[in-house]
């Protein structure tokens, strides 16, 4: 059931865009750059592969994405601590709970991310006053599509986890293996088996989010396809814990 | 209604917590099951639930067998101890967010269930300045509002005075009148005895019929 509350933290993303971007756009109207590349700048800082970059630019980059798993972390966690026993024995079936709390997961990281991307776009639209021509808008598409899914796909996985840890704990470790993950997508080229195993490469999480346009990940549809299926592995494997689980269990937070 | 219990054993690492209960209920009678705290009173009413699995054994309900035949029990109202509604809702959000999941009854009826318990529903006082008696009631209210088939009741007469413990009985009736299967656990042998026609005891997981 979407609470007026949940509409709220979707809406949270908004100023946080406004307030960010702008702050980062500024510096780079200066420079004569195409529409594409002050765009893809701000989304996440920097271009990883492209410029020389360190982690920490990295993740703060990520900032909209962080506070969204932050904000619905424990969205189908709550139920399972929370009124949990005067809530399921209301259900039908585990599995539907499950399919509705996840579709509601999915539903905010649609909106939120375009409010992200899409405010993000506008300003930059704004503030270089260049046309938007079919290589922005299809760059503005992709990134759209696979922050949304990527977005998705690690809170379903934070809520999940939290069933063993907590939430709190759930966010610390999957954003700390994100850390990782991103670390060696950075320094991929000073690693050697990645440089002898490509595919360690397009595996990682990391590397399909941030540098989707480099030639060694492909272009757009594949890492949205690799995001298609961790976010559909992710469900079921969510969906027989909850099948599984006994439901009335200890608050974590 | 009839619900069959066979040989229901749950067991956590080396403890066994329900050690193979037997039992068979119908409606037209108020159960009792009364044991000290961790006998596994609550235990039994969550695996009967479907919210905690077996590790061996079966639930049946009118026949069928829970998580094979059915996922979930039928309709169901149920308290568990020192599980309490949302604190920062009202009485009456509380149970129409909970009303909202099955759909089945409109506000009047849950208005008219906040009033059979004493309460008024206009109240617009958060759950977390209830009394506990209060949190005790709008929990009654929460379990019988939608005129459930069975009715499981974890220490129902918890922080009520005398004047509850007799609503609740009253209520009781009622609803067992209507048709419900209802059954209560509780420490307390004297509210066990005066609210239920027939008494089980349950100790370190094995149930005995009194």
């Amino acid at each position: 059931m979407v609470k007026s509350r949940d509409l709220w933290k979707v809406m949270f993303v908004l100023p946080v865009v406004l307030f960010r971007k702008c702050n980062l756009l500024l510096p780079v109207t200066g420079e004569t750059l195409p529409m594409e590349e002050v765009f893809l700048k701000n989304i996440f800082m920097e271009n990883a592969l492209r410029i020389e970059t360190n982690i920490t630019v990295l993740m703060s980059g990520m900032l909209e994405i962080v506070i969204f798993s932050l904000l619905f972390g424990a969205h189908l966690y709550h139920d399972l601590y929370e009124n949990s026993v005067y809530i399921f024995i209301r259900q039908k079936s585990r599995s539907r709970w499950y399919a509705k709390r996840a579709a509601e997961l999915f539903l905010f990281s649609v909106v939120y991310s375009l409010l992200f991307v899409g405010g993000t776009f506008l300003l930059c639209r704004f503030y270089t006053g260049q046309r938007i021509d079919t290589e922005t808008a299809e760059i503005f598409a992709v990134t759209y599509i696979l922050i949304a899914l990527f977005s998705f796909w690690i809170t379903l996985m934070i809520n999940i986890t939290a069933v063993f840890t907590g939430s709190v704990t759930a966010f610390l470790i999957h954003y700390i293996i994100f850390m990782i993950f991103t670390a060696l997508a950075i320094g991929f080229e000073g690693i050697p088996v990645i440089n002898q195993f490509r595919i360690l490469l397009k595996l990682n999480p990391a590397a399909n989010l941030m540098v989707f346009w480099n030639d060694g990940i492909g272009r757009g549809l594949m890492p949205a396809a690799y995001f298609l299926v961790l976010c559909a592995g992710t469900y079921a494997a969510g969906n027989v814990l909850i099948k599984r689980m006994d439901i009335s269990i200890e608050n974590k937070e | 209604m009839k619900v069959e219990i066979k040989d229901l054993c749950k067991q956590f690492k080396d403890r066994r917590v329900l050690d193979h209960i037997n039992l068979q209920i119908g409606t037209g009678k108020i159960y009792g099951i009364v044991g000290i705290n961790g006998s596994g009173k609550t235990m039994l009413f969550r695996c009967m639930a479907g919210l905690v699995r077996p590790t061996s054994g079966e639930i049946l309900y009118d026949g069928k067998v829970l998580y094979q035949d059915v996922s979930m029990p039928p309709n169901m109202g149920i308290i568990i101890e020192n599980m309490g509604l949302y604190p920062e809702f009202t009485g009456f959000d509380n149970l129409k967010y909970l009303a909202g999941i099955r759909k089945q009854i409109t506000d009047e009826e849950i208005r008219a269930a906040i009033e059979r318990v004493g309460l008024d529903p206009k109240d617009k006082r958060k759950i977390k300045k209830y009394s506990l008696g209060m949190k005790q009631r709008i929990l009654l209210a929460q379990a019988f509002m939608e005129k459930p088939d069975i009715l499981l009741l974890d220490e129902p007469t918890n922080s009520l005075d005398e004047e509850g413990v007799g609503l609740i009985r009253d209520i009781l009736k009622e609803e067992m009148e209507r048709g419900a299967l209802i059954m209560i656990a509780s420490h307390n042998k004297e509210d066990i005895s005066y609210l239920c026609d027939e008494v089980f005891s349950i100790s370190q997981g094995k149930l005995e019929a009194k």
